[in-house]
């Protein structure tokens, strides 16, 4: 059990530095640019922090390998959901089933039909199996990591 | 011109039902984890009489779901208050553990025996109480999807 636990914490922190390193190569292609898109990339960039933080104490505060276990298990599952949401909303520069030339050949098509003012949207798969979801994504993204969380800067805090 | 993609419903784990059952399997596991420092001896804190007010909380909602059900409805409390969806799952979980007669008085006792250990911390009570969770750890863990690799030793 106790290899158990430490393969999940190598595993949990490997896959936190690679959603910083993500996180980080799309915001840094906006620029200095403020956009709603730039602000939630800001607050989903605090989340490896944030994680990695809660790791080490959820971690030290363990009496055994059983108790680590058990709540790096979700703490993974959340991160690659985490991850998988970064990939599929905030990708602007383009994913493996909406490629950046798709969205681009679409772009340009929009606007040489001049529908400029109209927000495209791509989705793979049938028509009729998509909804959308309103939710608080502060709330969804940091809740589980639960007490030990650090604060989330002001800066930060309940974007538009 | 925006433009952003759409997701199947298949894909919206972070916002689903798998994110409240990883939230159960969190409850889960940070109260498997205070009871078990309760058992060694440790000296609690504000962080573990947090986590064992929380799942005296969620035991307190799912037999107060069950007589929801069981009154046909009547019963004064606004069902909304419930979080249904994952009372139902928790409920089933923690059934298991109770014999099914009186299981609303059994969930009350274990909320009742989870606020007396955030007053006096208790080894004996603790070691009533930490199967139950540390098995709704892993059932509600389970049920919110794969960690993504399996980890095995070849012998």
């Amino acid at each position: 059990m106790d290899a158990l636990a430490e393969e999940l914490r190598r595993a949990l922190l490997q896959r936190s530095s690679t959603l910083a390193s993500r996180i980080s190569h799309l915001r840094g292609s906006l620029g200095d640019e403020r956009s709603p898109l730039a602000d939630v990339l800001d607050l989903f960039g605090f989340f490896p922090k944030a994680l990695d933080i809660v790791v080490e104490i959820e971690w030290n505060r363990a009496p055994d390998a059983l108790s680590r276990v058990q709540i790096l298990r979700p703490f993974l599952r959340h991160v690659l959901d985490v991850s998988d949401f970064v990939d599929d909303w905030l990708s602007h520069a383009g994913t493996a089933s909406a490629p950046v030339y798709l969205v681009d050949a679409v772009g340009r098509a929009c606007l040489s039909l001049g529908l400029d003012e109209r927000r495209v949207v791509i989705g793979e798969g049938r028509a009729d199996e998509f909804r959308t979801v309103v939710g608080d994504i502060e709330t969804a993204v940091f809740d589980l990591l639960g007490s030990h969380r650090p604060p989330i800067p002001t800066r930060l805090q309940k974007l538009p | 011109m925006a433009t952003v993609s759409a997701l199947p419903t298949d894909r919206e784990a972070l916002l689903g039902p798998a994110s409240r059952k990883l939230e159960i399997g969190l409850i889960g596991a940070r109260t498997a984890t205070a009871l078990r420092r309760v058992l060694s001896g440790a000296e609690t804190d504000d962080a573990d009489r947090s986590v064992l007010s929380e799942a005296e909380a969620m035991l307190r909602s799912v037999a107060n779901a069950i007589d929801f059900v069981e009154s046909g409805g009547s019963t004064r409390q606004q069902p909304a208050s419930f979080g249904f969806g994952a009372m139902a799952f928790a409920m089933e979980t923690t059934a298991a553990n109770f014999p099914s007669k009186d299981l609303t008085a059994h969930l009350r006792q274990a909320a009742d025996e989870l606020a007396s250990l955030q007053v006096a911390p208790n080894k004996a009570v603790a070691a009533t109480l930490v199967n139950l969770f540390s098995g709704l750890a892993d059932v509600a863990t389970r049920h919110a999807g794969t960690v993504g690799e399996v980890t095995g030793t070849r012998v």
